[in-house]
């Protein structure tokens, strides 16, 4: 199971961008990152190896015909 | 013609008008210079009003239609925008401090699109700051407030739009939508709002959010002059390399297609869970209203939004983290707390996590129009499931409470704008606290014809477009 975002890693991530990490709340900024993580990570799980982000277009296009 | 008379025509009904010699430019701005200035103190809804100006242009327009020359099919039409669509060497607020004096580098496509058609730009709207946040709070230059409430939210980022196009102090606006601001404050404030599929209206020269995910699009009075504008607005766009280089339809022929037989999708999932009575009676009117127009309503059901809802989320604010790191580094002081607080949660989001959520659009999208479209034309769903919050109710600032309360307000645009589909917001009523209620109607890709068709149906047989606010 993955671990839990700890709000240590946001403000280490956050000094990295040259950011002072009270600017994103810590705590709350890794329990709603947490949260978008949890949720989509089944349908990022479900992926195919080859699925690629330039898809999204194509099947834009594949909708219009 | 009165100016009251003046100021409840539509955009498009205006533009006939001074057509057909019955009413002069002039003295349409006139009317909603007047109208803007009453309203400005109650609702907040204009950045900067450009009344000199704009009359100057007034009078060019009547000149050249006296001289048998017209611009395009908003001749003299007064209109005025977001302040987020650059004009070069104007300031373009974008909502904040810090772009503030700031000349634009360029003239964006949309508002070189409107100048062509005729269109006259006398003010610049309020919006929420960079055009992150639901609600229209601006913590810069003061909250937008409702038009038909003044104590309750505008919905946002496109707040002024909202409010002034509802006021009549405005006959159309530009607004834009990355996750619902444009159909949120359609709902808010009982105005049209068109989202059009993505890349089929240029970005060029407007603020961006989010690459991926921003779309430009008009709130109007009316269907049909959301048709009017989406056709000047739309079609290839050098500027703009995500623009869609294929023909664009007739949207103003659309209106007439007909309605009768098409299937509309009631959704079984996702999004009436937890609904208000008041939204579900005003959903099942407008449905009501829809079969008697000879549209068949069928129960589909789509995927659960869920993740398309949290992807979003990873996409736009990493996108929106990375536009603004450097002043983030530079300026922290000069973002609203809530907006920096949203932004710097940003660059806390894994690259992985930012390249799955794009990834998965695609597969998204496939598996959405698959399980919809196979079933019906049109997918018919709220805007919003509660009832409008107050401004004071929804003043989250920067606290921890934030993300749980805008979240819930874009819980039903999301997903839709990540999906890149096109969608149409038409008011369908009032709610219990006498607050305007919108359906979105949801389309094929690039399917906006058969939405603007369906929504002008419905007005033509409903009057809610036609309700004003107490002054």
């Amino acid at each position: 199971m993955r671990s839990k975002v700890r709000p240590e890693l946001v403000a280490a991530l956050l000094e990295v961008a040259g950011v002072a990490p009270e600017a994103a709340r810590a705590d709350a900024a890794a329990a709603w990152l947490e949260a978008q993580l949890e949720g989509a990570q089944a349908a990022f799980d479900a992926l195919a190896f080859e699925d690629e982000p330039a898809a999204f277009v194509l099947e834009m296009h594949r909708q219009l015909r | 013609m009165t100016p009251a008379e003046l100021l409840a025509l539509s955009a498009t009904q205006l533009a006939a008008q001074i057509r057909a010699g019955r009413v002069r430019c002039v003295q349409a701005m006139e009317a909603v210079l007047a109208q803007a200035g009453q309203v400005q103190p109650r609702l907040n809804g204009f950045i900067r009003i450009e009344a000199e100006r704009a009359l100057s242009a007034a009078h060019a327009a009547d000149r050249e239609a006296a001289a048998g020359r017209w611009r395009g099919p908003l001749h003299g039409v007064p209109m005025a925008h977001k302040d987020m669509y650059y004009r070069a060497g104007e300031i373009s607020t974008c909502g904040s401090k810090i772009l503030r004096e700031r000349p634009a580098p360029r003239t964006a496509t949309a508002l070189a699109r409107l100048d062509a058609a005729g269109a006259i730009q006398f003010a610049t709207l309020n919006m929420s700051e960079f055009a992150f946040n639901p609600t229209g709070h601006n913590w810069h230059f003061g909250h937008c407030r409702n038009a038909w409430h003044p104590d309750y939210i505008t919905g946002g980022s496109s707040s002024g739009s909202g409010t002034t196009v509802a006021a009549r102090a405005n006959f159309a606006a530009l607004g834009s939508d990355t996750g619902g601001s444009i159909r949120l404050p359609a709902t808010f404030c009982g105005t049209v709002g068109m989202m059009a599929t993505v890349g089929r209206v240029s970005r060029a020269g407007a603020m961006p959010l989010s690459h991926s995910l921003d779309r430009v699009g008009p709130l109007t009075r009316t269907v049909e002059d959301a048709a009017q504008l989406l056709t000047v607005l739309a079609g290839a766009d050098a500027d703009d390399p995500t623009c869609e280089t294929g023909a664009v339809p007739d949207f103003v022929a659309a209106l007439a297609l007909p309605v009768r037989g098409l299937r509309v999708g009631r959704p079984t999932r996702y999004f009436y869970d937890g609904a208000d009575a008041g939204v579900l009676s005003c959903m099942e009117a407008s449905l009501d209203v829809l079969r008697s127009l000879g549209a068949t309503v069928v129960d589909v059901d789509p995927p659960d939004l869920s993740a398309a809802g949290a992807a979003w989320s990873i996409v736009a604010t990493s996108e929106a983290a990375a536009l603004h790191a450097k002043w983030l580094r530079t300026r922290p002081q000069d973002y609203s707390e809530q907006i920096r607080t949203r932004l710097a949660q940003g660059l806390a989001i894994p690259a992985h996590a930012y390249v799955d959520a794009l990834r998965m659009r695609g597969p998204a999208v496939r598996g959405f129009c698959d399980a919809v479209f196979s079933k019906c034309d049109v997918l018919h769903a709220p805007v919003i499931g509660f009832a409008t919050p107050t401004i004071t109710e929804s003043e989250v600032g920067g606290s921890p409470a934030m993300m749980a309360v805008l979240g819930r307000i874009t819980r039903l645009t999301r997903p839709i704008s990540y999906l890149g589909l096109p969608a149409l917001a038409v008011p369908v009523g009032f709610q219990p606290n006498g607050l305007p209620l919108a359906m979105q109607l949801i389309g094929r890709a690039f399917d906006e014809s058969t939405l603007l068709a369906l929504g002008h149906a419905y007005q033509r047989a409903t009057d809610w477009h036609q309700r004003v606010p107490a002054r």
